[in-house]
Order: C-alpha cells, then structure tokens, then sequence
C-alpha cells in the first residue's frame, strides 16, 4: 500500500536516525573501547599495555574478591527487589483507593526519590551511628546496638534498608499507573460475583499489572545488581570488604587500583549476568500478560 | 495538535541551538569566565588545579594578590571532588591543567613522573626555597618534581581538660600511654577512639607504626617486594600486630562503625580524652567547638631517646611535561612558594612548611613541629609501594580487627607485598 | 460490607500517617543540620534548630561560581530532556509499529542491552573518546545524557505503546495523514503519560548525578553542575555538614518544584490514558 512521497518504510527509519546516530557514536562506540581494553593488562593511565587475550577473563573466575562480590550483589539484589516492590505495590494498592487527602500522600510518599542517593547514604549514615543504636541498647539487642554498618554480617542489610527507603518511591508511581488501568467493570463484576479480595487481585488485578511489574522488576533488578553510590556513601565496601558490590569493585579496579583492563573485564560478566537474569524475568512474566500483542 | 508540534518543533530547535552554543562556549578555548573584563591581547590564563577543599578561600586571597602585580596572568583555581582521579584522567589524555598540587609520596604521581608526565625540578630555582632535608624526603628516584610547601604528620590529640582533671601528665613512652589510658577508664572516661570504619585511617596508622617502631622496616618490605624474604619471617611484625590490638582495648564501643567525621565529632565534644590521627584535623576540630581545650602531642616509642614522627609532603606545587603556558606557570608557583605567601596559606591549618624559615601557625602542635625543626622525622614508608598497596594493605589489618587473628594478617601481609614488583 | 471498608480507609489512613514519619524524619535532618550552626550539630546531630539560622544557605549561595553552577544545572537538564521528549517517542513509534522487520527488532534489542551495562565500565572509555572529540564541556554531557536515557525511555515507551491501538493508525491514514502526522497529531499526545513519566525519571537523575559531570567537566568550576558543587564540601579530610546540608536543601527545592507540577500529570495522564476498546 503505497503512498505518494516518502513511503513509510523510508518515514518510520528516518525517525530512528537521531537515536540510533546518538546512541552508536557516543555509547556503543565507549562500549567497544572498554571492551578492547578488557583484553589488556592497562591501568587505566599508563601510556603502555599489553594484550592479554582472555587472560582477565579466566582469572576473574578463579578471583575470590569476585566471587565475594558477586554472592554479596546477588543476596543484596534478592532483599532489596523484594522489599522495594513489595512495599511499593502495598502502598500503589493503599494510595490508588479512593481518600481524602489522596494527592498529599502520592506527593508526601514521592519524596524519597527526589533526594539524590548520596545525600540519603550520608543522612542514614549518622542514623546508623548515633539514632539506631542507643535503641538497640535500651532495648538489650546487641547487634543493633552498634553501628549496623560496622559489622560486616550486619552491614548488607544497612545498605539494603537505605535502598530501600529510596527506591520503594519510582515502582510504586509505576504501579500506580498499572493500577489505574484495571477496568472497573471487570472489577466490579467479579465482586458482583463475589469473589474474594484476594481472588480478586490475582485474576483481575495481576493480569493488568504485568506490564508494569516487568518494567519494575527489571529496572529494580539492574539496580540492584549495579548498586554503588549507596556503598561509596555508606561503607567504601567494608568492613573489610564485605560490602563491596560488583559496580563498586569495577570501579575499585578502574579507578582506584590501577586494574582498569580487568575491572572492564568483570564488567562484561555484570552485563551478561544482567542480561540473562533480565531475560528469564521477562519470559516469565510475559506469559502472563493481559492487553494487546 | 498543530500548535503542540510547533511549540515542540520550536523547543527542540532552542534546544539544539542551546547546546551547539553551550558546546561553543566553554569549548578547549580559555573562555575568562571570573567576572572580569574581556582578556586583553597579552593576557594568560592558566589553571591552578588544586586539591585541598580547606585551602581553597585563602588560595583565592592569594591569587588575587598574584594578579595584582601579574595582571597579564589569570589564575584559576580548580577544586574537584575526587581529585587524584581526576588529576591522573587529564594527564593522561594529554589535557593537564598548567599548574597543580600532589603529593610525592602517592605511588600514581609516582609512575606518573617516571613516565616522564611531569617536569623535573631538581635542579631548578624554585626549589631553592626549600629546606634541604624536606626537598631530599619528596624525592622519587632522587628527583625533585613537587615544590613541598606544606609538611603532615600525625599524632594523639588530648582533651586538656580531662588530662588536667585526671592529672595526668603528657605520655613520653609507650607504657606512660597505656597507663594513662588506664587511669581515664578506671574513671569511666573512653580513653581513645578509633575510627575503624574506613580502612583508610587504619592505613594511616599502621604505615605510621610500622615506620616508627620497625627496625630497618623499609629494606625489609623491599625484600619481600622483591621476592626475597616472607613477611612472616620477621618475628618483629607478631608483636606489632599485637599492640595494634591491645591500644585497641582501651578504645570505645563501636570502633568499627566509628568513621572519621563522626570520631571527630564525639572528641570535639569531649567523649573521649585521646585521639590518634593527622594533624589536617585540627582547623575542624576547632570549627566544630571553639570552646574546646585541645592539643597534640606526638605518639610515643618505647624509649623516649627513640621518638620521631612521621613527615608526609601534604602540599606541593607540580607543572606537567606537556602542559600549557609554562613559564607563566612557574611564576605562579614562585609566588605562592615565597615566605609570605607560605605563612598565609598554612596561617589556618597550621601544617609545619618544607619552605625555609617559615613560621608555623597554631600552637596545639608545637610538640610536634618541634620534633620535625629537630630532623626527628621519616619518611612515610608507603611511598615506596606500587599503587594501591597501601589500601590493601589498610582494608588487610581492618579485617584482622573484625577476626582477632593475627596469624591470618600476616599471612594476608605476605600475600600482598610478596614478589610484587616482579610482576 | 460497608463496615469493613469504613474499617480499611481508617487502617489506610493510618498506615500512611504512620508511614510520612518514616518518610519525612530524614527530610527534616536534613533541613534541620541546614539550619544549626556547625557546634550545633556537633553537640547534637539530631536536635531541633535553636533558630532560624540562615547563615550555611547564604555561605552556599554566596561560593564562587554558585550562580553558574546552579545555571548550568538547569541549563543540562532542561536541554537534555527536551531533546529526550523528543528523541525517544520517535524512535519507539516507529520501532513498535515495525516490530515484525528485522532492522527494527535489531535496534531495539541493541538499544535495550544498554540497560544491562554497568556505568563503572564506560566511565573511562566515555572520558577519553569525548576528550578526543573536545566534548568536555555541557555540550558534551546533555549528548551523554539524552544517549544514555534511550535504554530506558524505550523500554517504556514501546511497552506503553502497545497499548495504544494500531486502528488509530490506520484510521489516521485513511484521513490522509503520512507517518509523520500520524505521529505528531494522534500517537504523541496520546503518549503524554509515559513521556511525563520518562520526564520525571530523567530529571531526577540528571539533576543530582554526579558520576558523569565529574568526568567530563572537571576542567574549570564554571561548569561544574550542582552535584560536583555540593560533594566537595566532603573531603577525605573535612566534612562540613552546615554548608553540605543547606546544599543538599537548595539544590532539592527546584526538583520538588517540578515534581509538585507534574505528578498530577503523572498518575492523572496515565489514568486517562489507558485506552479500552
């Protein structure tokens, strides 16, 4: 079915023409020269360098600190997505019925996201050092009365429990919107029929919330998985490298400790850990999707 | 409809014309941004890429000073978070700043200068201000390429008043601190803290011990980075890593959730008598509780006759090899290394100067400038390490705090220093 | 029944009341440390201000290069996110109305894997290919910005977009209108939701990132960005909380400003913008 002028064949590929210049000359191109280097042994400055080949990339397998890292990001990405998307979707659930006072709480329960991560890691901070543990005291907890980040069984979940108290804000906007576009009549004809509420969620709610859970669960998992302003504000990777997640040990190796070559290297096991772990999610969930396509 | 298009048409060209002129504006091209008239024909800029956030306010007095007898030189200063890195990225795309401070005994400047990056000033006539046990401490493969102005060191600050009203009397030997830490806990005072929650200060202490009380300490590890001994074979290192551990006991709560900030702030409200770090502190102890009666004095050896400190080169003035503007650059750095402008820079933070006859400042360290005006000093014993070593070897003793096993330690020690430079 | 829903508002409001402290407690810290001289902090971090001490936000406002910096923040993300508003709808119309032909399946995958690259392991390669391109100044950032933000955006926005029916684009099409018309007068409006909330998303990291303005405008404080600003009142060796903190609190005020404008739009605009056949 043609048309006079540009066909829309020729129409719909210029409209990809900006991203796809921008994005190949200024990411992809980046992406290939870190690539090129994880084949090295470079520092990062160094006017020299050899090729190693795949040299990085057989070591880091063998490398306990990644390894370390790797079972800390995989515990710390579990806890956080639980918790984060779970608290959001009970406050979506709690914000999307019909109250006074609705849009002051939306803002209010925002709030969060718009603070940036460093200042929320330095504010929970001097909360772990001088609010939590007079509590922990009084009450006769012993690990609570320290410094949850000062002791490297503890110290995950201090990080995990900031992370959480900011990021529950975005998914629960999201979820919202997913809410907001369960059809009433279908709602209201299974209570006419009277199902349960929880009947209710699982086979009227949950089929229209997919799309947006995928998108959460992916965008939360990616963060998790790249979690690192939260460790640098927090705990530098410590005590004694207990918190050091994969994104703060790339940049450990890259910036810090003269790895660079190698620090590219784990990262390239990062993305395809994201990549599979994204994947799998996305199957999942889309064979539940309700909507179109 | 049509209108949105438009409106979104007309927004996209502002916006595509915005960032061409941003892009334009503040190009590679020196744009003199500071306020001032257009440059005239003759006018340099150069950029003074420096890295203490406390210096930055007097470092701008002293600018403007420059420029008033230079006025065809414009200095601007640049203070970035993060600066080493940063420092070390522009150097090595070739896009170094005309002028800045490092540090000699940081082992990426190091390799850096080896690498040829930075220019070699031994011989030149901006070192001439300098005191010659200073100029030869800042040296790497005896070469002079950092003009050391001002001098670090580290040392116990005392909380005066709970020293007077404990009556105790300043420690000059190792057992006199453990008995004054025995005395402020039998009365219920925190004797030190530590602020083990960043590896950091726990490197800035243990290379500090190891270079005051390890004998021969620097040829040793030299061996063990060269492949020819173990770490473990120095039977001094067991009982060193024990006395880390025993301070340790007389130390607060919460060691490893205390972080330097936050130490800080409970010894400036007199929670603890006694604290170990740099002297770079004192201008925020101070800030934090004016009324807070203070001083410092010099962490003791086992025999007083033994005690030196430790001297880093906290600030010193550099040029790179293929900067920018370079003559104008060392006018600068003759400037800011004069007398005056010397006195004035360190007249707050009160670090002791590597430049001849220099007063310094504050009186809470006296004891200490007084041991670095008597050449009781070293060198750190880090600046002989290759990059990244001595965070290690700082994250290796955190972990031996946590487990209490120091046959662990050393072995981790050995596992770090052994045979690395032949790798 | 209508008992038991009398009784579930009345929980709801409480669970959420009782959530805002939550909320809210470090916001007030951190107004509150803005407002307490640098002794009243040290004596108590957590304390109620003694006054209205306005002393750290003049200090802040009053740092060389304040207004410049606060400038070119603006300046940064309002150019970027025009251009992403722009950009990223294009691309995800035509690449959700095309799904079927390779070249669009391919962009759009090669485009989504850049959500699972970790930032640490471009940083580098990105400051060293700009440098050679004498990007290093906001130019060059608002381009890594709006580049890095298609991942993302086009996540979201194909995924949103099928929800907007393709009879609306043939119904267009019998009216005469080609691809582009199609998509000025009938899809993006339709997409205003997604787009306000790519807006949202977007500004909210571009404003207070720090990562990237550090590599790429490190060259002179005239074009550092409010995040740079602020981190250096934190040193290895100082942390002065007075100024950090008013910091922090002038630079959350414009976000918030945005925010309280948009977030009707937001949830509002995705309600009505569900479209049921």
């Amino acid at each position: 079915m043609k048309t006079r002028g540009f066909g829309p064949g020729a129409a719909f590929a210029l409209l990809t023409v900006p991203a796809v210049v921008l994005y190949a000359a200024f990411f992809l191109v980046p992406v290939f020269i870190g690539f090129y280097y994880s084949l090295t042994d470079w520092d990062g400055f160094s006017l020299s360098y050899k090729m190693v080949g795949l040299k990085n990339y057989i070591n880091i397998l063998q490398d306990k600190r990644f390894l370390n890292a790797m079972s800390f990001t995989l515990l710390y990405t579990a806890i956080v997505v639980v918790f984060k998307l779970g608290i959001a979707l009970i406050l979506a659930m709690l914000l999307s019925q019909s109250l006074k006072l609705r849009g002051l709480f939306r803002s209010i329960y925002f709030f969060p996201a718009v603070l940036s991560m460093i200042t929320v890691g330095m504010v929970f901070n001097q909360f772990f050092y001088s609010l939590f543990p007079p509590i922990g005291e009084a009450l006769g907890i012993e690990w609570l009365s320290r410094n949850l980040l000062g002791n490297p069984d503890t110290a995950i979940y201090g990080v995990a429990l900031t992370n959480i108290w900011q990021g529950f804000a975005t998914p629960m906007v999201i979820f919202i919107a997913g809410l907001a576009s369960v059809p009433k009549d279908l709602t209201e004809a299974a209570l006419i029929d009277g199902a349960t509420p929880v009947q209710r969620f699982f086979s009227v709610t949950l089929p229209f919330l997919i799309p947006m859970l995928t998108v959460n669960v992916v965008l939360a998992i990616k963060g998790g998985l790249t979690v690192f302003d939260y460790i640098v504000a927090m705990t530098g990777g410590g005590p004694s490298k207990s918190t050091e997640s994969l994104g703060f040990l790339i940049y450990q190796h890259g910036m810090n400790e003269m790895k660079f070559g190698y620090g590219t290297a784990e990262a390239i096991y990062v993305f395809l850990l994201i990549g599979l772990v994204s994947f799998v999610q996305i199957k999942l969930l889309s064979r539940k999707e309700a909507g179109q396509q | 409809m049509r209108k949105s298009m438009v409106k979104g048409g007309i927004a996209a060209l502002t916006g595509l014309s915005l960032v061409v002129a941003a892009g334009c504006s503040s190009g590679k091209s020196e744009s003199a941004n500071t306020g001032s008239a257009s440059p005239e024909a003759s006018q340099v800029k150069i950029e003074y890429f420096q890295m203490k956030p406390e210096g930055v306010d007097v470092v701008n007095e002293l600018i403007q000073k420059f420029q008033e007898s230079n006025p065809n030189i414009l200095v601007e200063q640049n203070n970035v978070p993060n600066p080493e890195n940063v420092w070390t990225m522009r150097v090595s795309t070739d896009d170094a700043p005309a002028v800045f401070t490092h540090y000699p005994h940081n082992s990426v400047f190091q390799k850096m200068a080896k690498e040829g990056q930075v220019v070699d000033l031994t011989n030149d006539p901006l070192m001439a201000n300098v005191q010659p046990a200073i100029a030869e401490l800042s040296k790497i493969d005896g070469k002079n390429y950092l003009v050391p102005v001002g001098l670090a060191t580290l040392g116990v600050y005392y909380n005066k008043d709970l020293f007077e009203s404990n009556n105790i009397a300043l420690p000059t030997t190792t057992a006199e601190l453990y008995a004054a830490a025995e005395k402020l806990q039998a009365a219920g005072i925190t004797p030190f803290y530590f602020h083990d929650k960043e590896y950091n200060g726990i490197r800035q202490e243990v290379v500090f011990k190891m270079g005051q009380t390890l004998p021969d300490i620097e040829q040793f590890l030299d061996d063990v980075m060269n492949g020819k001994a173990h770490i473990t074979d120095n039977a001094a290192f067991k009982p060193f890593a024990q006395s880390l551990l025993d301070i340790r006991q007389y130390g607060q709560k919460d060691m490893m959730g205390t972080s330097y900030d936050d130490a800080l702030r409970d010894f400036a409200t007199g929670k603890t008598a006694m604290w170990f770090t740099g002297i770079w502190a004192i201008q925020e102890i101070a800030k934090s509780n004016p009324d807070l009666n203070f001083a410092m004095f010099p962490f003791p050896t086992e025999n007083a006759a033994d005690l030196k400190t430790q001297v880093s080169v906290d600030t010193a003035i550099g040029i790179p090899t293929r900067g920018k503007n370079q003559a104008e650059a060392k006018k600068f750095i003759e400037f800011m290394t004069t007398k005056e402008s010397v006195e004035k820079y360190l007249a707050t933070a009160g670090y002791p100067s590597g430049i001849k006859d220099v007063q310094s400042g504050r009186e809470e360290i006296t004891s200490l400038t007084q041991l670095i005006n008597d050449g009781k000093i070293y060198p750190t014993i880090e600046r002989l390490w290759p990059p990244g070593l001595n965070a290690e070897v700082g994250k290796a003793t955190q972990e031996m705090f946590i487990t209490k096993d120091i046959g662990k330690y050393l072995d981790a020690l050995d596992t770090i220093f052994y045979n690395v430079l032949n790798q | 029944m209508r008992s038991r829903r009398l009784a579930f508002n009345a929980f709801s409001y409480a669970f959420l009341s009782v959530g805002t402290l939550f909320i809210l407690i470090p916001v007030y810290l951190t107004l509150a440390v803005a407002m307490k001289t640098r002794e009243e902090t040290t004596k108590s971090f957590f304390s109620l201000p003694n006054s209205l001490y306005l002393d750290n936000f003049a200090s802040v406002i009053n740092k060389a290069h304040f207004w410049s910096i606060f400038q070119n923040s603006v300046l940064i993300t309002v150019v970027s996110l025009l251009l992403m508003l722009l950009v990223i709808p294009m691309v995800s119309y035509a690449i959700s109305r095309n799904m079927d032909r390779l070249y669009y399946k391919f962009v759009y995958l090669l485009i989504l894997s850049g959500i699972f690259v970790p930032f640490q392991a471009v940083m580098l390669p990105i400051f060293r290919h700009m440098s050679s391109l004498d990007l290093l100044n906001q130019g060059g950032l608002i381009i890594m910005y709006v580049t890095l933000s298609f991942a993302q955006g086009l996540f979201l926005s194909v995924g949103f977009l099928k929800n907007i029916p393709l009879e609306l684009d043939q119904a267009a099409k019998i009216d005469g209108c080609g691809v582009w018309l199609t998509f000025t007068r009938i899809i993006y409006p339709l997409m205003m939701p997604i787009v306000a909330t790519i807006l949202i998303l977007n500004s909210l990291w571009i404003w207070n990132d720090f990562q990237l303005p550090l590599i790429m405008l490190n060259r002179s404080p005239d074009m550092w960005t409010l995040p740079l600003f602020i981190y250096n009142f934190k040193s290895e060796t100082s942390f002065d909380y007075s100024l950090a903190f008013a910091a922090f609190a002038l630079s959350m005020a414009p976000i918030t400003i945005l925010y309280s404008f948009t977030q009707k739009f937001i949830i509002g605009g995705l309600t009505e913008g569900s479209i049921k056949s």
